[in-house]
């Protein structure tokens, strides 16, 4: 299977007019996502792979791919650091 | 006598825009550029028509307000404006329906690339910005849009992104069939505006007319679909092609379609004939029987508050076009190719068309004024229309499948259902919902006004018998 991050179980969110508003599982204070993060959660929550969301934020935005690997790669970082995903998948 | 009670606007004398067709023993005037219509006994009309100043009440309101000098509705002038952008993912489809005329089950075009859709979205949002407009109306089509979800991840947030760029409102409407995973409609539910899904009514229709590509039922993942976007906030529209085997199911279906799934709005159009529906044995409907049927559907839908709707009916001000065409909206294809028609090129070139626009590199959009001009000075109607009360507002119908056949001669199965259904709903517009249904029940009077050769009014020679 190949490596995927999914929202953790409980974290709801909600399609805003500018973006998304992510409420975490653990009651923690609203997150309010514009964009291209709001994309980048949207991908992966649809059970998009990395290097997939990757290409897509690069066409979307119209950025390099290095670029596009920059904001997704901290955008996952964070989020998982502060629990709101988690890695499925994947050989590591 | 029953009036309307309506606002202003060229004389009768103009033979432009008031006509009068039969309705049994009364007369329905209808004087579109004059925001008039009125139900009418014979003298009545007479009066009317010879422009008797003289009466009292209502009629002498018509009467005044039918002498003010109107404007017909006039092609769209000056640079480029583009009403929408629209987005064919890719023209292929996963479903093989019984009649579809588009070859789209047996494309092999590649889809569109999600990067150059994402940059035509940015320059459409720049059009909007530039000359003040506040809504990036984007819209996608098929084919079936969902064939290609990458694209469609792409579009839908670059629209969303770059409207927040340009404080603009993103406005997302696809045309789908709906056999999608649960995950996708939810997905759609969330993102879309509007949802327009075709789906031609209950399990014995939709298995008879439509189907995969790889000959599974696709029914109950269309009604999954079906359910997961009525309880979503986008608008949820019905897209039903009626043919001669479904149509006198239509008002069951309807109720059906009301009951399970509470639509905005259920578009109700007949099968335009393909090869491939001639092969399947399905045909369009008999046009006084799709007449009665749309009616009956109207009146099962009202009690739950949802329109019932067919395309080349009266809808909102008078129009040259029931489509699109003409309103500069722009029909991007996968290769490149902008256009003002969703048909495919070799559909409006065989009708000596050319919708063509201009053209989308991924970078430059290149649209020729010449060619914009053009398609804005396409005929509205043909010979037929001049005489007919639904000039302004069926326009004539499809200028590629409609225009292109028989334009000049007497009215044909298309125009008789458009004429019928007009009436009837002019009738319901003016409350008068009972003469509607009584000339249903009587099929000399249906053909009269069907058939009802010159509507304009005065006419020559004179008297409405």
């Amino acid at each position: 299977m190949p490596e995927r991050y999914d929202p953790t179980s409980g974290t709801a969110w909600s399609v805003e007019p500018r973006g998304l508003l992510v409420l975490p599982s653990d009651g923690g204070p609203a997150l309010r996502l514009e964009y291209p993060d709001a994309a980048v959660w949207d991908l992966l929550a649809l059970g998009n792979p990395p290097p997939a969301v990757v290409e897509k934020i690069a066409a979307m935005q119209g950025i390099p791919r290095t670029a596009a690997e920059r904001t997704v790669f901290d955008a996952i970082l964070r989020w998982t650091r502060a629990g709101l995903i988690m890695r499925r998948g994947g050989d590591g | 006598m029953r009036l309307s009670a309506c606002t202003a606007g060229a004389s009768p004398q103009s033979g432009l825009g008031v006509f009068a067709v039969p309705v049994r023993d009364a007369w329905l005037l209808h004087a579109p550029l004059h925001e008039q219509s009125a139900l009418l006994n014979s003298p009545a009309l007479e009066r009317i028509a010879a422009c008797e100043d003289s009466g009292s009440g209502a009629l002498l309101a018509i009467r005044r307000a039918l002498n003010k000098a109107v404007q017909p509705p006039q092609p769209r002038q000056g640079p480029l404006c583009p009403l929408f952008l629209c987005l064919l993912p890719t023209r292929a489809c996963n479903l093989r329906c019984s009649y579809c005329g588009f070859g789209a089950a047996a494309c092999n075009e590649p889809a569109m690339n999600a990067g150059e859709a994402a940059r035509a979205v940015d320059w459409m949002a720049r059009q909007v910005r530039d000359r003040g407009g506040e809504t990036l109306d984007i819209h996608l089509f098929g084919g079936e849009p969902l064939h290609a979800p990458d694209v469609v991840e792409v579009v839908v947030h670059r629209t969303r992104a770059a409207a927040a760029e340009m404080r603009l409102t993103p406005h997302l409407q696809v045309i789908t069939n709906g056999v999608c995973s649960e995950q996708r409609a939810r997905w759609v539910g969330d993102y879309f505006d509007v949802v327009v899904l075709s789906f031609d009514g209950p399990r014995d229709i939709y298995d008879r007319q439509r189907g995969c590509c790889d000959g599974r039922p696709a029914f109950d993942a269309a009604v999954r679909t079906a359910a997961i976007l009525s309880r979503s906030s986008a608008d949820l529209y019905f897209r039903v092609c009626v043919t001669d085997y479904s149509v006198g199911t239509l008002a069951a279906a309807t109720s059906w379609f009301c009951e399970q799934f509470q639509p905005h709005t259920i578009d109700l159009e007949p099968l335009k004939p393909t090869p491939e529906s001639s092969a399947a044995g399905l045909g369009p409907p008999d046009p006084y029987e799709f007449a009665r049927e749309f009616w009956r559907a109207r009146r099962a839908a009202l009690p739950f508050g949802t329109e019932c709707h067919y395309s080349a009916a009266l809808s909102g001000p008078p129009r040259l076009s029931f489509c699109p065409v003409g309103s500069d909206a722009l029909i991007l294809s996968p290769g490149g190719s902008v256009d003002a028609c969703y048909l495919l090129e070799q559909e409006w070139g065989a009708s000596g068309l050319d919708m063509h626009l201009g053209s989308w590199d991924g970078s430059v959009m290149r649209i020729s004024q010449h060619a914009v001009e053009r398609v804005r000075r396409i005929p509205s109607g043909t010979a037929r229309c001049l005489n007919c009360f639904c000039r302004w507002s069926c326009a004539g119908g499809c200028h590629v499948v409609h225009k292109g056949s028989g334009a000049g001669a007497g009215f044909d199965d298309f125009c008789v259902q458009t004429r019928l259904i007009s009436a009837l709903l002019l009738l319901d517009e003016m409350g008068a919902a009972d003469r509607a249904e009584d000339l249903l029940t009587d099929e000399g009077a249906l053909k009269r006004l069907a058939m009802h050769s010159d509507d304009r009014l005065p006419r020559e020679g004179g008297a409405h018998a």
